[in-house]
């Protein structure tokens, strides 16, 4: 199978990241656009662009019917979702086999299995991995007093439909439930079209350290290490690196494993993260949740293997064996990511869109920057806040701090807020420096 | 505040060179707006080039007028506040049909979606329209399928047909102009 051009139903940074693989690899790029983005930095750079809609993405960038006509009209080979919109939507992957597109990430009965936070959490402890104490579905609030009187106070009201942060609310005390539950549900029907939830127990002090996979059609699975994500606020990361700091080999070893049980069991394909909570405390770490589809962080992981994912991706959807296997996969020094959002920190992270009047890039050695922005760019209001990924690599963690520090104080913008300075802070934070990093590191340096 | 981009502007001489300075240039529509006094002018019928873009251009107009200096004419007081209408966007030669449109009581129909248009009910058919014809505001004109979904495209005014943009069974983009009117 060959993939000679590929229309690429995304925006931002990580569609110009898709199209610079592409041009490497000798391949045509189709751009769908929305009316918001038709004069972007990726639609500048693709080979040509489709705009499918206007700038409200359930009418563009989620709009399957319009997509697959439009990638049928300029004859596309395959589809790359990018993150986020339909990546994990597998009616969109069902399509695109449907129509003889190939989707460039795995099959939709992965995205369908690894959607369901029940399902997954089941397939995980079918493979002897972890879980978090919790409770499959719950029906009312009654259910959940009975969870916490068997596991115990705090925990994590999730939404099964929901994933990357969202549909969670934590449960510090009995007192409540009744209104958080009802709410909750009714907001998980409103997001996901499915208002089940279900409860986990919540790890205070803990560390979100994903996976790296990659699989193929031939049952090849392989990892291209580990991803520590913790330094979140609201769920949401900031900064993430590779390789996670502060644990022991042997635990650093079972969680790569533990990954690739899970992935080889599901038959998986093409690029994915399997996402875990650490108890640092406990020396012990419970399956999260997997997405099938490349990761806004997923350049770190390239910056300490020297693997383009996207390449990979792009190989693997063609049918081909991995180009790799596990003992060819080595780890070099240490990487960062801060990832760079047009939001005032002073004013509780109030989105900032707008003209771009400055723009001063980071570059030099292991310094890297993904972004779709520019002098002179209008940050649209559509769309998420974030402008730029700045990624570094060095020998060893401190050589790493040191460059994004550098590189951060370099990056210089203009015309709108960004969380430039609030990242330098988290950078110099003690325990940060000293990876002492934890998914409540951020309430510490916020205040 | 400072003082009103206005003060000297209300008398009808300075609107009168306004609306000379707009017909001079190759700008459709000019619209200047102060915390208590709006002038919107536009040539030939245009009100607004592109809806959805001024929508969300007009969100980043400067809320501090003062903070960033914006183009002055020779007034040295009037503001052209269109930071989204420069000539350099990729649509260019849309502009120039815009703006031919717009100075012949010309209409375009548009795209309401990306898709496949099709000039005929059915393959074989006599085409929905063609150039010449009158059309009323429910008239069809041509087919946008999605997916074996289609949606008929009406004419929304009255008028003859005086171009014919696209080809049958080729993939439209969402807005894309289709057909022109000539309106009465």
């Amino acid at each position: 199978m060959k993939i000679s051009r590929i229309f690429i139903i995304n925006r931002g940074e990580i569609a110009v990241r898709i199209i610079r693989t592409c041009k490497v690899m000798g391949i045509e790029t189709i751009l769908a656009v929305s009316e918001a983005d038709k004069d972007s930095l990726p639609a500048k750079l693709a080979d040509q662009i489709v705009l499918i809609g206007p700038p409200s993405p359930s009418k563009s960038y989620l709009n399957i019917p319009v997509i697959i006509t439009a990638a049928l009209a300029m004859k596309a080979d395959a589809i790359h979702p990018g993150y986020g919109f339909l990546s994990e939507v597998p009616e969109l992957a069902e399509a695109c086999l449907a129509n003889g597109l190939i989707y460039i990430g795995p099959k939709p009965h992965h995205i369908q299995k690894m959607g369901n936070k029940l399902v997954s959490r089941a397939l995980a402890k079918e493979c002897g991995i972890p879980v978090l104490p919790g409770s499959e579905k719950v029906s009312s609030y009654n259910e959940i007093v009975g969870i916490i009187d068997a596991i115990g106070l705090p925990v994590m009201l999730k939404a099964a439909a929901g994933g990357g942060g969202r549909g969670m609310k934590i449960i510090t005390d009995k007192a409540n439930i009744k209104t958080i539950f009802e709410s909750a549900s009714a907001e998980a029907k409103s997001a996901f079209g499915d208002g089940t939830m279900y409860v986990e127990k919540y790890i205070a002090n803990a560390r979100h350290i994903e996976v790296q996979v990659l699989g193929d059609r031939h049952g090849n699975v392989i990892h291209l290490g580990e991803r520590d994500c913790s330094t979140q606020r609201r769920h949401q990361k900031l900064v993430e690196e590779a390789t996670a700091p502060n644990i022991s080999e042997t635990l650093r070893e079972n969680i790569r494993s533990a990954a690739v049980k899970l992935a080889k069991s599901i038959s998986y394909e093409n690029a994915g993260t399997v996402e875990f909570i650490v108890d640092q405390d406990e020396e012990a770490f419970y399956f999260l949740e997997m997405n099938t589809r490349i990761q806004v962080e997923h350049p770190v992981t390239e910056a300490i293997t020297g693997v383009d994912l996207v390449q990979e991706q792009i190989h693997v959807a063609t049918g081909e064996e991995l180009r790799f296997t596990q003992s060819d996969i080595v780890f070099s020094g240490h990487a960062m990511e801060c990832r760079i959002n047009a939001e005032s920190p002073e004013e509780g992270f109030r989105p900032d869109p707008g003209r771009i009047t400055l723009w001063q890039m980071p570059q030099g050695p292991g310094v890297r920057v993904d972004t779709h922005c520019y002098h002179g760019y209008t940050v649209p209001v559509f769309y998420d806040s974030m402008i730029a990924k700045l990624i570094v690599h060095g020998n060893d963690r401190l050589h790493a701090i040191n460059r994004m520090l550098a590189a951060l104080d370099e990056f210089s913008v203009g015309g709108i807020k960004t969380t430039i300075p609030f990242l330098k802070q988290i950078l110099k934070d003690e325990d940060f420096s000293n990876g002492r990093v934890s998914t409540r590191l951020l309430e510490k340096v916020l205040l | 505040m400072g003082k009103s981009i206005f003060e000297g502007i209300t008398d009808v001489e300075h609107i009168t060179a306004l609306i000379q300075k707009l017909e001079e240039s190759s700008f459709n529509f000019l619209k200047v707006e102060d915390q208590d006094f709006k002038i919107v002018i536009g040539k030939n019928g245009a009100i607004e080039i592109n809806g959805a873009q001024n929508t969300y251009g007009e969100a980043f107009l400067n809320p501090n007028p003062g903070t960033t200096p914006a183009p002055q004419d020779h007034f040295g007081k009037v503001a052209v506040g269109l930071e989204t209408q420069n000539k350099e966007q990729s649509l260019d030669s849309e502009h120039q049909e815009i703006k031919k449109a717009s100075q012949e009581n010309v209409v375009y129909v548009r795209a309401i979606t990306a898709g496949l248009f099709y000039a005929q009910p059915e393959p074989g058919a006599d085409p929905y329209v063609k150039v010449g014809d009158v059309v009323e505001p429910d008239t069809t004109i041509g087919l946008i399928e999605i997916m074996k979904v289609f949606s008929a495209i009406s004419a929304g005014v009255s008028g003859e047909i005086t171009e014919i943009l696209v080809e049958d069974g080729q993939l439209v983009e969402y807005n894309q102009p289709l057909i022109s009117v000539q309106v009465k």
